[in-house]
């Protein structure tokens, strides 16, 4: 397999009254074609900021008020470096090689515009489709997500579905351009759950039809152990742990990563038992703890901890962690 | 018809009294268009032996001062209410919605060089600047349309701003972006679109308000110049004779009053009708 986005040493940041944030902090990993990657984290740990920051939506440029920037790093999409593209060559890689869709299906799109018309858009936008043509493709698109009687949905507005139709809509438009990447950021948080098993199911059939690359992030382990190759885990901007997702599951590294699994409800637990949780709250990313970001929540954190930060190391087959202890 | 019109139409329908608001629109725009067919006199026509007469079935509304048939001149009135009315609000918005998607869209110091210049035109009253731009460049039709217009535009770019404002960080807007849109297909299809409700409603208001300003003008003898007849100058010759023939100024009291009503409730129903999110029930 090949390589067909590379991160390199990405640090975001998003200047403040109080100091700048630095909500991602030199991560680097790399997602190879055809793959899922999976990225785990608690809410604020960098995911999405990470995600943006691969589309160049940072600073927003419709919100500068926002701010943010990208301080530093290299983000390589087959062979061009995205940081240093002009904007109208990015707008040709949006949403047409790398595809996003978001959260909450029920904003995203947009409600003055009826489905076939949003699908058509990007697909004359991107493919140069006549209508008729971009018409029929928009078609086997919206069947390609499996909605029932496609044909005619078409006319439909986006208010006459439901959260889980809305996004397999989403994802027929991202589908438009035939993206080899499509970033999923958590898809499935604002569904119920027997719809997001639909729609993680879509996906991966999606993907061993298409053959894109998914970089799939959840805060939810169990959405992500199902569909992943690959698992990366960010804690407080930074990338803490990378493994395939069997050894993540079956031999977690790092502190934070076992106590996110021990976090994990299951279902034969009995009712008295209280729910694991990970004691203390993520850290200021104004200015995170030395050392370590980790070691004030982590149990068997030592005096070095408290001192130098541990670097990525590798421990196994594709299997790295940046932590000082063995397990 | 699709599915969907049938709902818009029927829900629409259900409403009695927009069958009202819409005969009585359309009977403006089509006295208006065809005023010979629906008045009973040329609006100039004299008959100086029947002057000031009260309603009867040879003149319906009565005559004025010079014989003249009121309800002739009151339907002959329309096509220039109308024309005042539509053209300064089409006017304003076509101005004021690419100034307002600029300051709302960019922002910085575009959007204060914008809007500070709309606030200062603002800050003057309605009238008195209408009635300034007049003095200054002379009462004719054309001047009454653009001075209405002038006074309109700041407040169809301040509410397009707001809602730009608004909708830009809707996660519709971002996706929209995350698609590979550029600017232009930003505004024009993700953003426009979703910020015409408000507009609609705001122009089909500043209608019923051009439509009282023009009258306002008229009647202080700024605007229409006889012997194009208008509701206005129709009321301000009126007023002389308010002792002896009542007729003569109530009628065109009422044309404005009920245009002006029309239009307003016309508005609101227009909002309801336009908003894909209120069809759902």
């Amino acid at each position: 397999m090949s390589t067909l986005l590379q991160i390199e040493d990405l640090k975001t940041q998003f200047p403040t009254n109080k100091g700048i944030v630095r909500a991602v902090d030199g991560v680097s990993f790399s997602v190879e074609a055809g793959e899922t990657l999976g990225v785990v984290g608690e809410s604020g740990c960098g995911k999405s900021v990470t995600m943006l920051s691969v589309m160049r939506l940072i600073p927003n440029p419709l919100l500068p008020q926002l701010g943010g920037r990208i301080a530093g790093g290299h983000i390589w999409f087959e062979g061009q470096d995205l940081l240093a593209l002009a904007e109208p060559e990015m707008r040709k890689i949006r949403g047409n090689k790398i595809a996003m869709i978001f959260q909450d299906p029920m904003t995203s799109l947009n409600p003055t515009m009826r489905i076939g018309r949003q699908l058509t858009e990007s697909i004359m936008l991107h493919r140069g489709f006549n209508p008729q043509a971009a018409k029929e493709e928009a078609l086997r698109l919206l069947e390609l997500v499996e909605i029932p009687s496609a044909a005619e949905r078409l006319d439909d507005y986006p208010y006459q579905f439901s959260g889980g139709m809305r996004q397999r809509v989403m994802i027929a438009i991202a589908l438009a351009g035939s993206p080899q990447l499509l970033i999923a950021d958590e898809p499935t948080t604002a569904l119920d759950v027997t719809i997001q098993a639909q729609i993680l199911d879509l996906l991966a059939g999606l993907q061993a039809e298409l053959g894109m690359a998914i970089i799939l992030i959840s805060h939810n382990l169990g959405v992500v152990a199902g569909l992943s190759n690959r698992i990366a885990v960010m804690y407080a901007g930074k990338l803490i742990e990378l493994a395939p997702a069997d050894a993540l599951f079956a031999r977690p590294a790092h502190p934070y990563t076992r106590a996110l699994l021990n976090a994990v409800p299951s279902l034969g637990a009995s009712r008295k038992e209280r729910l694991a949780n990970i004691p203390g709250a993520p850290p200021d990313l104004i200015e995170p703890p030395a050392g370590c970001r980790f070691h004030p929540r982590c149990d068997c954190a030592q005096e070095r901890c408290r001192l130098q930060e541990p670097p990525l190391r590798v421990i196994g087959e594709g299997h790295s962690v940046a932590c000082f202890t063995d397990f | 018809m699709s599915k969907l019109r049938k709902v818009t139409l029927k829900r629409a329908l259900e409403k009695a009294p927009f069958v009202i608001v819409a005969g009585v629109i359309l009977f403006l725009f089509f006295s208006a268009a065809f005023p010979e067919v629906v008045a009973r006199y040329p609006h100039a026509e004299q008959h100086p032996e029947d002057a000031l007469q009260p309603p009867s079935a040879k003149y319906w509304l009565g005559t004025d001062q010079f014989g003249r048939d009121i309800y002739s001149r009151l339907i002959h009135g329309t096509r220039v209410v109308i024309l005042v009315g539509l053209g300064s609000v089409a006017l304003a918005v076509l101005i004021g919605i690419p100034l307002g998607l600029l300051a709302g869209y960019y922002g910085g110091l575009l959007d204060a060089a914008i809007m500070r210049i709309q606030d200062a035109i603002l800050s003057f009253p309605v009238v008195l600047l209408a009635l300034l731009i007049i003095a200054t460049f002379g009462a004719s039709t054309l001047n009454v349309i653009l001075s209405i217009a002038f006074v309109y535009v700041p407040r169809f770019a301040r509410l397009v701003r707001g809602s730009v404002m608004a909708l830009k960080d809707r996660e519709y807007v971002l996706a929209t972006r995350v698609a590979g849109a550029d600017d232009g297909r930003l505004l024009f299809l993700a953003i426009l679109p979703n910020a015409m409700g408000p507009i609609v409603v705001q122009a089909t208001l500043g209608v019923a308000v051009a439509i009282l300003i023009e009258a306002g003008l008229s009647y202080l003898g700024l605007g229409i110049q006889p012997p194009t007849p208008s509701w206005g100058n129709m009321l301000q010759h009126a007023k002389n004779y308010i002792s002896n023939a009542p007729w003569y100024v109530l009628s065109p009291g009422v044309m404005i009053f009920l245009a002006v009503l029309m239009f307003n409730l016309a508005g609101d129903w227009l909002r309801e009708a336009i908003d894909p999110r209120l069809r759902t029930l």
